[in-house]
């Protein structure tokens, strides 16, 4: 204890100099909103410029409180040269808790959609602020914090050295919290620039920029010092998801603020180049944040929990490499039949088709590298889960290149097919995976033998798959259906049916895809609670230790 | 030139130039992938997620560290 790994330097958790630079550069940050916060020309800019100075001073208590609790109580929970856990557990405590709102917001729009008095006649209620509340909180709040906490855990074991910096990381898991809770306030308030998956104003995208900056620095600052000679193919995964999203979310939000104190800004672009550029992004947003980063983690858990090697490091090296210089140019496939030039079209279409060899390459070697540990699907709920994400993840895949074909696209675009298509790859494959990590990190993080209940990971595991299934075949139906009623001419040649008899046909599909939506949700209260019992080091009476503990895949980190 | 030339020019050529660089750039990862002397270390890089090992460690097991 007490003993720095740096030579001369004060104890850990100290107020170092640099230390001193974060605590100054939070006063000013917060002296400056304290200026837009008097002159703020709208009320949701003064609150969200209170907000930030509220935030900032939090983190200012927050570095002193450290500081008095090593000179003055002695002790510190991190001695600063074993592996950085701190900040991942918070992560894994983040991502269950915003997966929990994002899944309670999807149901409620679910059933806004099918009984649209549940608007509430607000504003703030409304769906039309609701629906991005949903997809910003379960991609970014829950998708994001997943990512950020295993990218931490895993760069530090297949790199054999400690996260670098010291507040650094806990700068980015803060930060990106702060992030979320604007741009969730401000969505409610009625702020956007109405483009989506990019929803937040001009200074949350700034913040948001800041933040990620420092993410990447700690992470290439890691792998800098890194005691292994070849960066592990996950870190190169993770690695594309930061920088990519680093370059389109800072692209895709070139705008200029009406003025310094509103919250209301204009995007640099006109037009189509500003379609272009929204879909560049928005393609790109699966491509590298629920695609490139959550096989990183794919690459390390799988192997991992099945203690198999993984199934071949070739296809890894060559799938990455396609896959990254492919995704890049999918994204016009959403504006087809738009005014956006044909060949552009084409191009996007061409590109996405290519990319089934990249997707399935992951998914073969996802799903092979169990070859010899099949047994374990049987025996290990938790690598059910992992493998069912991975086959999910081969599924959508495939459904996304049939839909990007101009003739798929003439019946499909526009209708749920489109989320029914988005949801099999968000419920199955990006929730799947995630759940499966959190379910092996929570045990290994807080030294537990295992988790609390195996039986409930069970539970969890079957809820949720019935919940995807009745959601992607219910838009499925409803879907096709819409696409064949709204193209549907009679004798004359006019259209054979109204908007409103669209809306009406679909109604009982909309239905169940609630009731999907709300087993979901379930089954992510199951994890909830079982995690939590396994965090207070409780195990379920009727699956004893030894019976039921599969070997050697909780123990960490001797076996 | 006029507008519509220069922007058919820059396409055809961005397009073909686009094809010829990705082509390169897809047998140099085949070529590392496949290059027979890398083949030990990307057999020791698939098993590395199954070693559990501390910070800066070489090849010991067993050490507590941290709390």
């Amino acid at each position: 204890m007490a003993v720095s790994s740096a030579p001369g330097a004060t104890p850990p958790g100290t107020m170092t100099s640099a230390a001193w630079a974060v605590a100054g550069a939070l006063i000013a940050g917060a002296v400056l909103f304290i200026a837009i916060a008097a002159k703020a020309q709208d009320a949701p800019m003064a609150a969200h410029a209170w907000l930030f100075v509220f935030a900032f001073l939090a983190g200012v208590m927050a570095l002193g409180q450290r500081h008095f609790n090593v000179t003055h109580g002695g002790s510190v929970a991190d001695d600063g040269t074993g592996y950085a856990d701190g900040v991942v557990k918070a992560g894994a405590i983040a991502t269950l808790f915003w997966g929990v709102a994002g899944f309670l917001v999807g149901v409620v729009i679910a059933f806004q959609l099918a009984f649209p008095f549940l608007n509430l006649d607000t504003a703030f209620t409304n769906f039309g602020r609701l629906r991005p509340l949903h997809t910003s909180a379960v991609i970014f709040a829950f998708g994001g914090n997943a990512l950020i906490a295993t990218s931490f855990y895993v760069v530090q074991r297949t790199s054999r050295t400690r996260l670098a910096g010291d507040i650094a990381p806990w700068f980015v898991f803060w930060g990106y919290q702060l992030f979320i809770v604007i741009a969730a306030t401000g969505y409610l308030m009625g702020v956007t620039q109405s483009k989506e998956y990019a929803e937040p104003e001009w200074y949350a995208d700034i913040w948001l920029t800041i933040v990620w900056v420092v993410y990447l620095l700690v992470f290439l600052a890691t792998l800098a010092k890194r005691k292994e000679p070849h960066i592990y193919v996950a870190n190169w995964f993770y690695l594309a998801f930061i920088v990519t999203i680093a370059m389109l979310h800072i692209g895709n939000n070139l705008a200029i603020p009406e003025t310094w104190t509103s919250s209301k800004s204009y995007a640099l672009f006109p037009g189509v180049q500003d379609a272009l550029i929204q879909w560049w992004y928005g393609h790109n947003a699966v491509g590298f944040f629920l695609t490139a980063g959550f096989l990183g983690m794919m690459y390390y858990f799988i192997p991992k929990r099945a203690e198999r090697p993984v199934y071949s490091y070739r296809l890894s090296i060559v799938h990455f490499w396609s896959l990254i210089f492919i995704y890049i140019w999918a994204g016009p496939h959403h504006l087809h039949f738009t005014a956006l030039p044909d060949w552009a079209q084409t191009l996007g279409m061409t590109f996405s088709i290519m990319l089934w060899m990249p997707s399935w390459g992951g998914m073969i070697n996802g799903l092979m590298t169990l070859s010899g540990a099949w047994d374990k699907l049987r025996t290990d709920p938790v690598i059910r889960m992992l493998v069912v994400s991975v086959a999910f993840y081969g599924m959508s895949t495939f459904e996304g290149p049939v839909m990007s074909v101009k003739a798929v696209n003439s019946l499909s675009h526009y209708t749920d097919w489109t989320i029914g298509h988005v949801h099999s790859g968000a419920l199955g494959w990006v929730g799947f995976i995630s759940f499966g990590a959190i379910y092996c990190l929570i045990p290994w993080l807080w030294k537990r033998e295992r988790l609390y209940s195996l039986a409930l990971v069970s539970w969890h595991f079957w809820i949720a798959t019935i919940g995807i299934v009745l959601y992607i075949t219910a838009m499925w139906v409803s879907g096709i259906l819409q696409g064949l009623m709204w193209r549907a001419y009679d004798a004359q040649g006019f259209l054979e049916y109204s908007f409103a008899e669209t809306v009406e046909a679909m109604h009982p599909f909309y239905v169940i895809r609630a009731l999907g939506g709300v087993l979901f949700l379930t089954g992510a209260l199951i994890m909830v609670y079982n995690c939590w019992m396994t965090i207070k080091g409780r195990v379920r009476e009727s699956e004893p230790l030894p019976a039921s503990a599969p070997a050697g895949a909780t123990l960490q980190p001797a076996e | 030139m006029d507008s519509e030339t220069t922007y058919s020019l820059v396409r055809t050529w961005f397009g073909t130039g686009g094809l010829i660089l990705m082509v390169v750039l897809f047998a140099v990862v085949l070529a590392y992938a496949l290059w027979p002397s890398n083949k030990k270390k990307f057999d020791r890089m698939a098993k590395l997620p199954l070693e559990d090992k501390e910070p800066g460690d070489s090849g010991k097991k067993d050490t507590e560290t941290g709390e």
